[in-house]
């Protein structure tokens, strides 16, 4: 089987330990032993970004993966489209997305999987933007239907973010837990790179090690954020801290507002200040202190600059260096979409865990289990005289904490991740059928006239534009469909002559002397408001005899200078050959929607 | 004698010389200067005078040490007592050097010195025009809070810890924090993991240098409290007859009016007179900082009095306290306080601020008092608790770990209470005043000189062997002799 795996976003971001792509790094080797072929596409530079991460995990060399990445920028608003031409190319059997706003699987007539990790808007509804949530809400309430399988992490996010919130269909959702990760191994490699030797045990990597490789990276790393005045203040400062010699508390997180580091922040300042307890607090999340985000205030607000440090960007195996010398990890966050991967880094690397409670760690563990290792994410006090017992009573905490890792493992592995995620994609590719564009779709065609379509711009000089006509109309239309495209063409400076050939016709063009078609024509040829000149065709689709149109060629003449700019498609849609669909209690919703698609869209194309 | 030299300037000049090779002129003294940087008197005084008569004299790998104490220019001579004559005192002021200056680059060995290569904007440097500190072997820091960012590593020096108020109690930074973080904790951090060690007196802040400071702990050490029978402040003041000698004095003539003293009765509606130190009270010995924990305070003396009925007076003594008598005051937390005193004091009629005290003065009514209140959110501990137990005045006392470490180590007994809890305070008070005066005991461990002596010594060598790695060092030698 054939796996293409779409990323979009930017490739500076690839490597980044964010949790869905640091996911990949796990199963990816598992998935390709059982023989199947992996093609990333990727926006620009991609490829070299991914390249390099998967260097790191011996998989480059391995022909069965493939990196493959488009010519054009990742915020390039033509990119989507010549990357979507590129798929149908590399022809995978099944492509799979990490985030299910990341593409629209109607443009790639394959099916199409997402990795559904949660859709977390329902349950923290006033916590993010009111722009990002609309713009999340509806363009996932839009395409999670369309995809033909989601991957879940836990059940909790397949009812009730995945059936209850986004009303998908239960067949559709496939609960794949994680399995726990050996993170001493998962770095072996990297810890060998600097240590001399291959560390196989958590004593093979010394504490002091530990922290001079950590000191190192943080004496010689450009990556790591800290706000301006942090790193003229504390950059040299946690260069040079004796991180082997005291008791930190460490959170590995993202900074994001649901993710409950405030609490965190407060009960280590509060056991410092009130308390006297020799901490110190590392979270992994970057944290501008002047800003008005909630954690940076706090700290500001605290003062607690210096007994909280952020260190950021890590590499993975400074992550578990990290680690590796902290007292106790905390996982604050009450919510995660699958059984948090900390767990098993924190426990794997010799350091116990304190976690928030919550539906992943209920559901994926015994209840005295969350009795024993989880606190009430509302509460600074219960944290607090959890650190303190897990400080006073560690080796008796890690060791039970290692029992429960050790059932984990006994229960599945990687490897049985990976299968069932090929199963998922196999239900996918056998139960697939095209998919017919729907009645919003088809509105949305007629309403903003634009189609999201595969289009191929001429990326280096100038001269000759070609369109599968039918192909594109076969892809995006239903198959009786009936109606008018229109394709605007705009260079940069009015070609001297244009020359357009469909199949079985065609014709030269001056700008004196332009040739019409009945049914296939150029409507105008003329400069718009910016100075850019558009020509503009129109067909009718489908065509009325078999000399028709049935694909476009065009060629021009205007001096080297000449470059064709932008090719839109539009479509115009002729309502009484319309697919029988059920208006139903959409009706409504569903206009309502289509006009925040328009806006949307328009504001998109102007980007 | 010849101080040997790794100087490549000194061997080049021995081979350009020929036969009569050029040798780097050095005296056989090591000479260590002893940094104040701020306007201090009390107890940090005492320790710097105390350091610099136990340094001056040490003998170490056959070099003698010669001490001389820095303090702030325009710093009134008078307040140093009790320092070694011998031992010269040198006015001197910091300054900024940016850390890209050449003279700073040629001096800061960047593959050695820790912050490479993140050096701060500026660092602090003494600068005095006598060339005595600049050329000195050595420093010793009285702080690592210095004004224009950490201090130049141009010397092997080490850094006394007092305390890190600043970690435990925030309200002493000012409104726009941003700057005073880098005054009050980053460049100190910076300076005192530049060290060579850094010394403090008590286990909580030997632990707060590591893990708030930086320092690795290998390079941090615990000194002896600087308080003995034979070198700590009391300096045999603080006997039992000397006291009653003083008592008799203050009985037998009026006692002068200090300024402060005047604000404070008219603010209070007090009028102080001898009469008073045979009213029954506690003495509260605090000052106008933050960290002295006076909200709560005030709010367990208002329970003290208007709940449990609490009958002793409460006298209020110590620096910059008299300010707490001006309820126009333009520092807006002493407005507050002086305010919520003066509310009270008027309620109660119990309540008289004195001001700051000289020490015959203090010594009295210290003694005449039931108990001594000490009342603190953090800070390395106070000696009060101790002179008040050598003159059986029990006392009455905030729980954080360096007074518990002070009064473990002196054998004293206290009645500790939270300090963020009005009520536990209020009610301490009340049960030490039903005690009356007892628990107060203090046995001062014997041999402490010889201890410090030991722990300056160690020290010293660190730093002699500091003073060999470090490059393109000002010298200026033979300028004592």
């Amino acid at each position: 089987m054939h796996i293409g795996i779409w990323i979009s976003g930017s490739p500076n971001n690839l490597g980044a330990n964010e949790g869905l792509l640091r996911l990949f790094s796990f199963f990816l080797a598992p998935l390709l032993g059982e023989g199947v072929t992996i093609t990333f596409l990727t926006p620009k530079g991609g490829d070299v970004a991914l390249k390099a991460w998967a260097s790191e995990f011996n998989l480059v060399e391995n022909p069965s993966l493939n990196f493959r990445a488009t010519e054009l920028e990742w915020d390039n608003p033509s990119e989507l489209n010549i990357r979507t031409r590129l798929a149908i190319e590399i022809g995978a059997d099944v492509w799979t997305v990490i985030r299910v706003d990341h593409v629209r699987p109607d443009l790639v007539p394959v099916p199409w999987c997402a990795f559904f990790a949660d859709f977390l808007l329902l349950d923290f509804p006033f916590l993010f933007p009111r722009e990002v949530y609309y713009d999340l809400y509806n363009e996932t309430l839009e395409l999670a239907p369309q995809y033909d399988r989601l991957i879940s992490f836990s059940n909790y996010v397949a009812l009730n973010h995945g059936v209850k919130g986004l009303k998908l269909k239960a067949e559709k959702i496939r609960v794949v837990p994680h399995a726990p990760l050996d993170y001493l191994e998962y770095n072996a490699k990297f810890l060998e790179r600097e240590l001399g030797y291959r560390p196989t045990d958590v004593a093979d990597l010394k504490r002091s090690d530990a922290a001079n490789i950590l000191r190192d990276w943080l004496g010689s790393s450009d990556s790591m954020f800290l706000d301006a005045a942090m790193e003229i203040q504390l950059r040299s400062y946690m260069a040079n801290y004796p991180y082997e010699e005291v008791d930190f508390v460490f959170c590995s997180t993202m900074n994001r507002p649901h993710k409950n580091v405030t609490t965190l922040v407060n009960s280590v300042v509060d056991l410092i200040r009130n308390e006297y307890a020799p901490l110190k607090l590392v979270l992994s999340a970057p944290v501008d202190t002047a800003s008005v985000e909630r954690v940076g205030a706090l700290i500001r607000n605290t003062c607690s600059h210096t007994d909280v440090l952020s260190i950021n960007h890590t590499p993975s195996h400074i992550h578990a260096c990290l680690y590796r010398l902290a007292a106790v990890t905390v996982h604050p966050s009450p919510f995660e979409g699958g059984f948090p991967f900390t767990f098993s880094e924190s426990l794997s690397m010799g350091t116990p865990i304190i976690m928030a409670r919550g539906p992943a760690v209920n559901e994926f563990l015994t209840v005295e289990e969350i009795e024993a290792y989880c606190f009430e994410p509302s509460s600074s006090e219960d944290l607090q005289r959890r650190i303190k017992y897990v400080l006073a009573n560690r080796e008796t905490y890690l060791a039970m904490q290692l029992q429960t890792l050790e059932r984990q493992r006994q229960a599945r592995n990687w490897t049985n991740v990976a299968r069932e995620y090929l199963q998922v994609f196999q239900e996918a590719k056998d139960g697939f059928r095209q998919r017919p564009v729907n009645f919003e779709t088809m509105l949305r065609l007629e309403k903003t006239g634009s189609l999201p379509a595969a289009i191929f711009l001429p990326t280096g000089e100038t001269g000759t534009y070609f369109e599968d006509l039918s192909a594109i109309c076969e892809r995006y239309m239903p198959k009786n469909f009936v109606g008018t495209f229109e394709m605007e063409l705009t260079f940069d400076s009015l070609p001297e002559v244009l020359n357009e050939v469909l199949v079985g016709r065609s014709g030269v063009w001056t700008k004196d002397d332009l040739k019409f078609y009945p049914d296939s024509q150029p409507v105008s040829l003329k400069p718009d408001g910016d100075g850019s000149p558009r020509v503009k065709f129109r067909f009718i689709y489908p065509a009325v005899d078999d000399s028709a149109a049935k694909e476009v060629r065009i060629y021009w003449l205007g001096g080297a200078r000449t470059q064709l700019l932008n090719v839109e498609w539009r479509a115009q849609y002729v309502p009484d050959q319309v697919l029988p669909v059920s208006k139903g209690r959409w009706g409504a919703s569903l206009l309502r929607r289509v006009k925040g698609y328009a806006s949307r869209n328009h504001r998109r194309l102007n980007h | 004698m010849v101080r040997k030299s790794s100087s490549s300037a000194g061997a080049k000049l021995e081979k350009a010389g020929g036969t009569t090779s050029l040798k780097e002129v050095g005296g056989p003294d090591f000479r260590i200067v002893m940094i104040m940087p701020h306007r201090w008197r009390g107890g940090m005084l005492k320790v710097g005078i105390e350091t610099c008569n136990l340094l001056e004299g040490l003998r170490i790998h056959g070099r003698k040490v010669r001490a001389s104490f820095a303090v702030p220019t325009g710093y009134d001579l008078k307040n140093i007592v009790g320092l070694n004559p011998s031992i010269p005192v040198i006015h001197t002021d910091f300054n900024a050097v940016e850390s890209d200056d050449l003279r700073v680059l040629d001096r800061v060995d960047t593959t050695h010195y820790p912050l490479h290569p993140h050096y701060p904007r500026t660092f602090s440097y003494p600068d005095d025009s006598s060339g005595a500190i600049l050329s000195a072997d050595g420093w010793i820091l009285m702080t690592g809070l210095l004004p224009y960012g950490p201090i130049l590593p141009i010397k092997p020096y080490a850094v006394y810890a007092p305390d890190f108020i600043q970690r435990y109690v925030p309200e002493i930074f000012p409104d726009d924090i941003t700057d005073y973080i880098w005054k009050m904790s980053a460049s100190q951090n910076m300076t005192m993991q530049a060290a060579r060690e850094v010394f403090a007196t008590t286990p909580k802040t030997v632990d707060d240098v590591t893990v708030y400071g930086g320092v690795p702990r290998a390079r941090v050490s615990l000194f002896p409290l600087f308080h003995s029978a034979e070198t700590g402040r009391s300096g045999g003041v603080y006997t039992k007859s000397k006291v009653r000698q003083n008592h008799a004095d203050s009985k037998a003539q009026p006692l002068p009016t200090f300024e402060e003293g005047a604000a404070a009765i008219a603010s209070a509606g007090h009028a102080f007179t001898p009469s008073l130190l045979q009213n029954d009270y506690f003495l509260w010995v605090t000052n106008s900082t933050q960290h002295k924990n006076h909200i709560n305070a005030l709010e367990a003396l208002d329970i003290y009095y208007n709940e449990l009925g609490g009958t002793l007076d409460c006298y209020i003594c110590g620096p910059t306290t008299q300010f707490f008598a001006d309820v126009q005051n333009t520092i807006t937390y002493i407005q507050t306080i002086a305010t919520k005193l003066q509310t009270l004091s008027r309620s109660s009629q119990k309540i008289m601020i004195l001001g700051e005290l000289p020490a015959y003065r203090f010594d009295t009514v210290l003694s005449n008092a039931r108990f001594l209140w000490h009342n603190v959110l953090y800070d390395n501990g106070t000696f009060s608790v101790l002179e008040a137990a050598e003159l059986d005045v029990p006392a009455v006392v905030s729980d954080y770990p360096q007074m518990r470490f002070i009064c473990e180590t002196y054998g004293v007994e206290p009645e500790w209470f939270q300090a963020k809890e009005a009520r536990g305070a209020a009610k301490a008070l009340l049960v030490q005043e039903q005690k009356g005066r007892v628990g107060a005991s203090a046995a001062a461990p014997k041999g402490l000189e010889e201890e410090l002596k030991a722990c300056l010594e160690g020290l010293v060598q660190g730093l002699m062997r500091e003073s060999k790695t470090l490059k393109n060092q000002p010298v200026l030698d033979g300028a004592r002799s």
